[in-house]
């Protein structure tokens, strides 16, 4: 069996019946005058009926079994996807209370030791020269990012 | 007003200080891009846009299509000095450059693809201001049939060249266009799929949809991959190639201009299509095919100049039938969008002003890109010992900059990171992102289109085979999707 095309199909399958049912609930209206959800129901239709494709070749194919799948993360570093992730999502959550100005330093040396780890001098550096650049862009391009924390937004 | 007319008119905004100055960042920008392995025009153009927020919506525009062009003068810098080449575009540069570089030739070869690269954006500049207003006016016919299988035709041909199979790229289109049809509906109001979420009823923005699935799964991909380290480090003179480097050069330079543009023009196929046709044409004609791949300067000369010239010659249907032929220009025409103008026929006619300095900005941005690309050279280099590291965190604060600041909401940039796991998962599993982000973005109006015709003809499919433009559009967006069934070899080239 081939898993990988056979996870996929199945994947994009029940997510193409999902849009299917929620396109029809949505109304498909008629040809004179479609309705709000036909051309998701196209679309919707079109995952489905060709991830089946993926399904039966999945099914038939022979000599690709699942450590073609297990093989995709092969000598990957997974775990520094997941933290940078993470981190970056924590970033998001708590710039606008922390303010630009503030968090991106650390952020950027986060990222910069989980990365390859460069010797403190010049992450710390590196990270503040970045952050200033990037806040001098903000600046410059009018971008409204807050630079300090909101409890001294007065001082905007 | 008269064509002159217009052209002065354009020459003088064009030449405003402003206008200046954001082609030159827009170009400063491209370059760089180009400069970086990993950073695509894609996932450049992405994540410059809000960067033009801010900006008269003429200066905005300049400085995007600085970025467009800019990094394909860019792109051949790590071609040649590192064989890494920056994008899909620089490939066949590395053929014969980095041999150049090797017998210590990286001037001649850096300087030609920089000439090169004017010659041909210059042509081809050129061309589309002879040709982009007639086929604007000639497109004024078109009504929602037309605009609807011409957008058809625009994704099918995305699919056909899709690097893996057609097949997943019909779907990853389809997917896209169900994620543009989150938000309100166009025609009835009704909310479709916002799941609770107030900001998704404006629907999902484009921008953190495309720097999540090119710039956060790039970087998931490339997790642990180090650049910069094979830097080419001998001293680079002899920007200027000599008489005989010209006399080698000049005809794979002007035939490069011809096929880039030609490909620029036909949706789908875009520029890296360009390079390597040009660069196997060159080799098929020359008299010495033995010296392509072992420091030829017309391997260089041919596909930049062709890269260079189908980037320029990509805005005419992009302005004109408001079709997108690559993924970039798909972004452009979002940024378009976001900048009040909405790219099709009415466009030119409606706004001369804007397309001629446009126009003309373009070839003013040609010249800031030779000054670059030749005594900054020095400067590329240091760019390319930049630790991976340092580089990735100023993409992924560059990404969360750009999502956040479209609606000053984080929701944003949280669909940037999930359409960057997305990504990451659709190139473990084969799928690619450019039919995707092209539905996407033409989502709307391809809906919208569809509506309006089946209104019109009172619900007959006979309204799309109408006119000679939808009978020739649908049947080649049928050729494009179903002849993979039908044939074992088609051509596997990607979208820039």
């Amino acid at each position: 069996m081939d898993f990988k095309s056979l996870i996929s199909g199945i994947f994009i399958f029940i997510f193409g019946i999902l849009v299917c049912i929620g396109a029809y609930n949505l109304g498909l209206g008629n040809l004179h005058k479609p309705g709000t959800g036909l051309i998701v129901f196209l679309a919707g239709s079109v995952m489905a009926l060709l991830s089946v494709v993926d399904i039966i070749k999945g099914l038939t194919s022979k000599g690709l079994g699942i450590k073609v799948l297990l093989s995709l993360w092969e000598g990957t570093y997974w775990k520094k996807g997941i933290l940078i992730l993470i981190g970056t999502t924590i970033y998001t959550l708590i710039l606008n209370s922390v303010g630009f100005l503030i968090l991106t330093p650390f952020y950027t040396a986060f990222c910069i030791r989980l990365f390859r780890s460069q010797t403190w001098l010049r992450t710390i550096m590196t990270s503040i020269f970045s952050t200033l650049i990037f806040y001098l862009l903000t600046f410059f391009f009018k971008l409204p990012i807050s630079p300090l924390p909101e409890f001294l937004n007065f001082y905007r | 007003m008269t064509s002159i007319e217009y052209i002065i008119q354009g020459l003088s905004i064009s030449c405003l200080p402003i206008n200046l100055l954001y082609c030159l960042i827009g170009v400063f920008f491209g370059t760089l891009i180009g400069v970086i392995p990993g950073v695509g025009p894609v996932t450049g153009v992405a994540l410059l846009i809000p960067l033009t927020f801010g900006a008269d919506p003429i200066s905005a525009l300049i400085m995007m299509a600085g970025i467009y062009y800019g990094s394909q003068y860019g792109g051949s810098t790590t071609s040649i000095l590192l064989a890494v080449p920056g994008e899909p575009t620089s490939v066949a540069t590395v053929f014969d450059g980095y041999q150049m570089a090797l017998q210590g030739r990286a001037g001649p070869a850096l300087g030609i693809s920089a000439f090169g690269s004017f010659i041909g954006g210059t042509i081809a500049i050129m061309g589309m201001a002879f040709i982009a207003p007639p086929l604007a006016k000639l497109a004024l016919k078109f009504g929602p049939a037309e605009l609807f299988v011409v957008m058809v035709l625009g994704i099918s041909i995305i699919t056909y060249v899709a690097r893996f199979s057609v097949r997943r790229a019909v779907i990853i289109a389809a997917f896209g266009l169900f994620i543009s049809s989150v938000g309100q509906d166009l025609v009835t109001g009704e909310r479709r799929f916002v799941f609770g979420i107030p900001e998704f009823a404006e629907g999902i923005d484009f921008i953190p949809v495309v720097m999540g699935l090119y710039g956060i799964s790039e970087i998931l991909l490339n997790i642990e991959q180090t650049l910069g380290e094979n830097v080419f480090i001998e001293k680079i003179k002899n920007l200027f190639p000599s008489l005989k480097d010209w006399r080698d050069s000049i005809f794979p330079i002007l035939r490069g201009t011809g096929i880039g543009f030609f490909c620029g023009i036909i949706p789908g196929v875009g520029a890296a299509v360009a390079t390597f046709a040009s660069y196997g044409i060159e080799k098929r004609f020359s008299k010495h095919p033995e010296r392509f791949g072992k420091g030829a300067i017309e391997g260089v000369a041919a596909p930049e100049t062709a890269n260079n010239a189908s980037v320029q010659s990509a805005f005419i249907p992009l302005l004109t039938l408001g079709i997108p032929t690559t993924a970039t220009a798909a972004i452009l025409f979002g940024a378009l969008m976001i900048h009040g103008y909405t790219p099709g026929p009415t466009l030119i006619l409606q706004h001369p002003d804007f397309f001629w300095s446009l126009t003309i900005s373009m070839w003013v941005g040609n010249i800031m890109c030779l000054v670059l690309n030749l005594p900054l050279i020095g400067i590329w280099v240091k760019v390319l010992k930049i630790p991976y590291s340092i580089l990735v965190s100023n993409i992924i604060i560059f990404c969360i900059i750009g999502s956040y600041c479209i609606r000053n909401t984080m929701i944003d940039v949280i669909t940037m990171l999930v359409f960057g796991v997305i990504g990451y998962l659709m190139n473990k599993f084969d799928y690619e992102p450019a039919p995707m982000v092209m539905a996407l973005i033409l989502g709307d109006r391809l809906e919208y289109s569809l509506r309006q015709a089946l209104m019109m003809s009172g619900g007959s499919f006979s309204i799309f085979f109408s006119s000679p433009i939808s009978i020739i559009a649908s049947g080649l967006a049928a050729f494009f999707l179903l002849s993979p069934i039908f044939t074992r070899k088609r051509p596997a080239l990607g979208a820039d």
